[in-house]
């Protein structure tokens, strides 16, 4: 549950990661395209300036050789003038007419009367408003004007003439063809103005499908002494214009999969870290096991000096029994003895050969370091073989078995016939126990359960029970309080029960007669990923 | 000689038979007891023996029930046999004053040898039993004139010491003799020292 909570996190984490990278992207995005707009139109804007700048200049040229006709002479040759202006005008369509001007000599009525007119249409245009200010011009001087009168046009004013007889020369110039240039900026509107009054105002087609998210602009004024001219471009940038989607897309695109691609490698190697953690548990497990069952088997070699005496103590019964009544036998044997008591004797001997063979194999199983083979088994069903097993047994003892089984009693890992040993022996004890009490009621009862998720097996007798003394020793080998015992049976229970990983007690709380409780380990409910 | 009494105390009922038969064979009386319980519960000083005990039967162990037999002034020879060679056990036996100890499984003749030398203890016990008992029939001025003739005086003297005639002395002696059942000065001696009356009396 809890991994899957981690996982949902770690996409949600995934996806704000992916979100601010194109984020992020975009953004750069829009920063660069702007800049290199930027600089575009700074670009474009310095080479139309350029333009005009040198354009500009060319009247001032044109002006000032005109002038240097006209006051060639007195008066003025006026034809050749007019040839020179018409020249100068088809090789520059942008100078829409050139007029020089005398003062009225009444000074009354228009401002002035014209000499020269190129073309000769120029003849019957009305003078501009400005004509008596190129008058009052210095010499020489050349000045720009605006007349609001004809929108879209400038003139350019120039005094000249002899002292004492001014002329004004007046060119008209089409600012439109002033910025016209090979190639057009790229921008949305082309202004140029002359003293706050516009003169070009060109606003290009661009399709307005999405709001400016930017208005760049480039402002410089023409170098220029007589005409200050003013020449600006605007661009403005639309949001589709600065986002490459394409690029932005792509990006989305492959860092989306450059992050799923990450969390990939990463989850791999983090379940291979885990399995390798596992499989090493697993193994160290394993190589722990089996030192406990080296172990479990050197104790119990460890215990051979002791088991030696208890050997030969064991078999001293066995062995003086054998040698008396072989010696009797040899008494009895001899003339005129009792054949029917000889023949007791021989049987006792048989019957106490045999007691110690008994004794040397119970001797050999406990020494014996059969490998245990261990798997999840139903405790349930072991319980039901080892009661099965002695079944018949109780009953000719009088003796009532009741099984108290748990249903759906995890399993646990065990050997099985290890289990079953274990259970044999303590049902032989409390056996043993019923036998030596008259009691009416003579019950073992057998109870599986579970207990903080290991199961737990309790085998109880209602017999006399277990004195305190004897408590402490209960699991000593040789320990023993029957006459005939060896004090091996619970010792062997303990390393049984011991080396499937669990434990054995008495009970100590049982009220009457003996109980011991056996707890093993629960198998898991499921192998994880260890292989 | 009567036929010796065996007492067998063991808990192994194999051990018990095999015992019993061999010494039955030997024409001994046996009566085996599987505790010392029952066997305590049963004892006749009527019927006196020796006791073969193993020393490690659970519960009251054999040097216990020598002690318990004692308390009650049982004072039988008892050999130990056991299936532990242990010197501890061995030493506290002897103090208890067990007459021999044996290692099982024992050997007939080792067995009969331990048997002859407890009866001959038995016999000293009960002789010396007899012997308290016989005395204990005599009278106050009887033991004083006993231990007087034990000591090597004459009757004349004994009388010059109890301030009584010599024929009271001579009356005294005759008594003495027909109850102890000798006249003899040294039986009266060896009587005397069995049961440690040979101190001179207290004035």
């Amino acid at each position: 549950m809890s991994r899957r909570v981690f996982a949902f996190r770690s996409i949600a984490v995934l996806a704000l990661v992916w979100v601010g990278a194109v984020g992020g992207f975009a953004l750069l995005s829009i920063r660069t395209a702007t800049q290199q707009a930027g600089e575009e139109l700074n670009a474009a804007g310095s080479a139309l300036h350029r333009i005009v700048s040198q354009r500009v200049a060319q009247h001032d040229a044109h002006l000032t050789s005109l002038a240097a006709l006209v006051q060639s002479a007195d008066p003025p040759p006026r034809e050749a003038v007019r040839q020179v202006a018409l020249a100068i005008m088809r090789f520059y369509p942008r100078i829409v007419s050139v007029r020089i001007v005398a003062p009225d000599v009444g000074g009354a009525g228009g401002s002035g009367e014209i000499i020269v007119a190129a073309p000769s249409e120029a003849l019957a245009t009305p003078l501009p408003a400005f004509t008596a200010g190129v008058f009052a011009q210095a010499p020489g001087e050349a000045r720009a004007y605006a007349d609001p009168a004809v929108p879209g046009r400038y003139f350019l004013g120039k005094r000249a003439g002899a002292p004492g007889r001014p002329l004004a020369m007046i060119v008209e110039i089409d600012p439109a063809l002033l910025v016209e240039g090979e190639e057009r900026p790229e921008a949305t509107r082309l202004r140029l103005e002359l003293g706050g009054q516009s003169l070009v105002d060109r606003a290009a087609a661009v399709p307005q499908e999405s709001a400016a998210l930017e208005t760049l602009r480039f402002m410089r004024a023409i170098d220029s002494q007589t005409q200050p001219l003013k020449l600006s471009l605007d661009r403005s940038l639309a949001l589709a214009q600065v986002v490459p989607m394409g690029s932005v897309l792509l990006f989305a695109v492959l860092s989306l999969i450059g992050l799923l691609a990450l969390r990939y490698t990463l989850k791999q190697r983090r379940d291979a870290a885990r399995s390798r953690a596992a499989a090493r548990e697993a193994q160290e497990r394993s190589l722990l096991l089996e030192r406990e069952t080296r172990l479990a088997h050197a104790s119990r070699v460890n215990a051979l000096g002791e088991l030696a005496s208890g050997i030969a103590h064991e078999l001293t019964q066995p062995l003086t029994a054998l040698l008396s009544q072989s010696q009797a036998a040899l008494r009895l044997a001899a003339p005129g003895g009792d054949a029917q008591r000889l023949d007791e004797a021989l049987r006792a001997n048989v019957r106490e050969a045999k007691r110690a063979g008994e004794m040397l194999q119970r001797m050999r199983d406990y020494i014996s370091n059969r490998p245990s083979a261990r798997l999840p088994c139903d405790i349930n069903a072991v319980v039901g073989d080892a009661a099965a097993l002695s079944g018949a047994d109780l009953a000719q003892r009088g003796i009532r078995l009741e099984l108290d089984l748990e249903r759906l009693l995890p399993q646990a890992v065990v050997d099985p016939i290890e289990l079953e040993q274990v259970l044999h022996n303590l049902i032989r004890n409390a056996v043993d126990s019923l036998d030596r009490t008259a009691q009416a009621e003579k019950k073992i009862v057998i109870r599986t359960g579970t207990s903080a998720g290991q199961v737990v097996i309790r085998v109880s007798d209602t017999g006399p029970g277990l004195a305190p003394a004897v408590l402490p020793r209960l699991f000593e080998p040789f320990f023993t309080t029957k006459a005939d015992g060896m004090g091996l049976g619970l010792s062997l229970c303990a390393t049984l029960v011991e080396r499937a990983g669990g434990s054995i007690r008495a009970d100590a709380g049982a009220t009457t007669g003996a109980a011991f409780v056996i707890v093993l380990p629960a198998a898991m409910p499921r192998m994880e990923a260890a292989q | 000689m009567k036929a010796l009494r065996v007492y067998i105390v063991d808990d192994d009922a194999a051990v018990r038979q095999a015992l019993s038969l061999l010494l039955s064979t030997c024409g001994m009386t046996v009566e085996t007891f599987a505790d010392p319980e029952t066997f305590l519960a049963h004892v006749d000083t009527a019927r006196p023996g020796c006791l073969l005990v193993d020393l490690r039967m659970p519960l009251v162990s054999g040097l216990q029930l020598k002690a318990a037999l004692t308390a009650r002034g049982i004072d039988w020879p008892a050999i130990m046999i056991t299936g532990h060679g242990d010197v501890n056990a061995c030493r506290r036996a002897f103090k208890a004053g067990i007459v021999d100890f044996l290692t099982k499984p024992v050997d007939e003749q080792v067995l009969l040898d331990a048997l002859a030398a407890a009866a001959k203890v038995l016999e000293e016990v009960l002789e010396r039993q007899e012997t308290h008992a016989l005395l204990a029939t005599l009278t106050d001025r009887e033991r004083e004139v006993m231990d007087m003739v034990c000591r090597g005086w004459a009757s004349k003297e004994i009388a010059a010491a109890l301030a009584v005639s010599p024929r009271t002395i001579d009356a005294h002696r005759a008594n003495i003799a027909e109850k102890l059942g000798t006249s003899s000065v040294a039986d009266l001696v060896r009587m005397s020292l069995a049961v440690g009356l040979a101190a001179p009396p207290s004035r």
